[in-house]
């Protein structure tokens, strides 16, 4: 049953990834005649159509993963990224780059991922001096950190040039693939799949994390070390691909939700359906994203229209969220 | 001969930036292999004692120690074999009742692995022996109140502890419930298990423990045999309502004026 679910699950995410390479907004030819007959369009399909659908794919499946990760350690089904402030954060250092860097796009990438690993740092010294329940004051620590890194994204708008590094900023914040080649994908990759691999072999235990401490403790969860390696790698997962694609919400919310009603809360069965979820989701948005209108349409608007009304869906199903 | 026991050596504790002492220079040993009862109003620190005694805090002052086989050994190297049971749990996720118990296997999977056939067989065995089998897939959020205790305390047994810790287990309880729980802690004692448990009901310690530990206002307590300590003299003084304690052959019972 669990196997078939997955042999599934994986058929449906290659037949797409496939379909995937064949669609785009070059001539309406059919594309098998066109990458024997058109050299620009070989040459298009193999360094920027095929690094675009595994980035998607990458992006998806490790935004899903932190989601998942984020909503267990919390105890919480509707937390992710946002919620440590990492999003705001990313997206300021991104914006900060732009500003700074006239848009070199190594440099926005390490501030979006160095500001996203400073929010963690943050909400975690401020929580550290609340005193009572420390997962909550985690929280409380992240809206106001958050806050502040919105506050800072409302004042580099203010100051960017609008001609273009403003829409540079708004493109940026809104999410998008348009930049992914090889590099591109290959620095996506070592982020993302040693991650992943962690998360694979620890499928099982990550379940403990989302009982009561007290209980955790008898159950042997003794390290801290184990909680804080956790939530580094999700922060890491999280800030990483933001640096690379912009703000893509709703997946790290929604896909874990979709992957729990489908093969259960048990972490062993929820992660491996978690990671080909986000990587089909991704896929399909930035399909359209890229391939619906001529020009190109920001991959997080589709993520957040697609994602909520998945999310009504998900509402309506349960009676019972939280 | 019994040698194997848990030594509270005059420890104290306080809460981080709270004033008072919410235990303070508690001193007493607990036989292994005993029903062991905390029996105090609320708030006289029976869930602080027992967090002691997982381990899960230590005390600003003294020692837990546990001696087994004659070795010495802290609550810290009992890794896993010190089970807890807390008043209420937060459960934010619907696991279905054998997912959840299997995680009481946890002390017994190497960090990067997965639940063997023979961590399968365990719970199912104490699924069996906790008559929840037919709740099998049944998701936690669809079981009774009662249920949910009883799924709480199988994957308590499926960690195998040695020392069982329980926050209050009656509270809440109907008396089909209640009657089952006690029938179930006299048989663990009979297994060798350790037995700790809180309550605030005197005719609990009464009927099912060997030891009491009656915790009152302002650090004070009184440690010793149940025969003992549940005394109409004592539980007077420490409830500060008149109580009488009737101890007959056929019946024991506690009266409260």
């Amino acid at each position: 049953m669990k196997e078939k679910r997955l042999i599934g699950l994986i058929a449906c995410l290659i037949l797409v990834t496939l379909f995937s390479f064949l669609i785009g907004r070059y001539q309406n030819d059919n594309p098998f005649h066109l990458l024997t007959s058109n050299n620009l369009f070989r040459q298009l399909f193999i360094q920027l159509r095929i690094p675009r659908v595994l980035t998607a794919l990458l992006i998806g499946s490790g935004l899903a993963l932190a989601g998942l990760v984020t909503q267990i350690i919390f105890q919480n089904p509707l937390a992710d990224g946002s919620l440590l402030g990492v999003s705001q954060a990313a997206g300021f250092g991104a914006a900060l780059g732009i500003l700074i860097f006239k848009g070199n796009s190594i440099w926005v990438q390490l501030f979006a991922f160095g500001f996203g690993v400073l929010a963690l740092i943050f909400s975690m010294m401020i929580s550290g001096r609340i005193r009572g329940n420390k997962i909550l004051s985690l929280i409380l620590a992240g809206i106001a950190v958050s806050a502040v890194f919105s506050a800072g994204i409302g004042i580099l708008k203010y100051l960017a040039d609008p001609i273009d590094q403003l829409p540079a900023i708004v493109f940026w914040l809104l999410g998008s693939l348009a930049g992914s080649t090889w590099p591109v994908l290959i620095r996506t990759m070592i982020i993302i799949l040693p991650i992943m691999i962690f998360f694979w072999f620890y499928r099982w235990r990550l379940n403990l994390h989302a009982m009561d401490k007290e209980i955790a403790f008898s159950l042997g969860l003794k390290d801290k070390f184990e909680l804080w390696a956790s939530l580094l790698a999700s922060v890491l997962l999280t800030s990483s691909i933001i640096s690379i694609s912009g703000i893509v919400g709703w997946i790290g919310l929604i896909i874990p939700n979709y992957a729990r009603m489908i093969a259960g809360s048990d972490t062993s069965n929820s992660i491996p359906v978690t990671i080909l979820l986000g990587g089909l989701f991704a896929i399909i948005c930035d399909d359209l994203a890229r391939a619906l209108l001529p020009g190109e349409i920001p991959l997080g608007i589709f993520t957040a229209l697609l994602g909520a009304i998945l999310f009504i869906g998900l509402l309506l199903k349960k009676e019972k969220i939280a | 001969m019994k040698t194997n026991k848990i030594c509270i050596f005059d420890i104290s504790f306080s809460y981080a930036g709270k004033k008072g002492m919410v235990i303070k220079n508690f001193n007493f040993d607990i036989a292994m292999g005993s029903r062991t009862a905390l029996l105090g109003l609320n708030g006289t620190g029976k869930t602080t004692l027992l967090l002691l005694l997982l381990g899960y805090i230590t005390p600003v002052k003294g020692k837990i120690k546990i001696i087994m086989d004659g070795q010495e050994k802290s609550i810290i190297e009992m890794n896993g074999l010190v089970g807890y049971l807390s008043q209420s749990e937060n459960i934010p996720f619907d696991y279905t009742v054998q997912e959840f118990i299997m995680l009481g296997r946890a002390p017994h999977i190497l960090k990067f692995n997965v639940p063997t056939n023979e961590d399968m067989e365990i719970s199912e065995r104490i699924m069996n022996s906790l008559e929840l089998s037919a709740l099998a897939n049944s998701k936690l959020g669809e079981i009774s109140g009662g249920e949910l205790q009883r799924v709480r305390i199988a994957r308590t047994l499926a960690q195998e502890p040695e020392i069982i810790l329980m926050d209050e287990p009656m509270t809440h309880l109907d008396i089909k419930n209640k009657k089952y729980l006690n029938g179930l802690i006299a048989k663990l004692k009979e297994s060798g298990k350790t037995i700790i448990y809180s309550t605030h009901d005197p005719l609990d310690v009464l009927n099912n423990s060997d030891m009491c530990i009656i915790m009152g206002k302002n650090n004070e307590y009184k440690a010793g045999e149940t025969e003992k300590i549940i005394s109409s003299k004592i539980l007077t003084d420490f409830f500060e309502i008149p109580i009488s304690v009737i101890r007959n052959i056929s019946e024991k019972s506690i009266v409260i004026h």
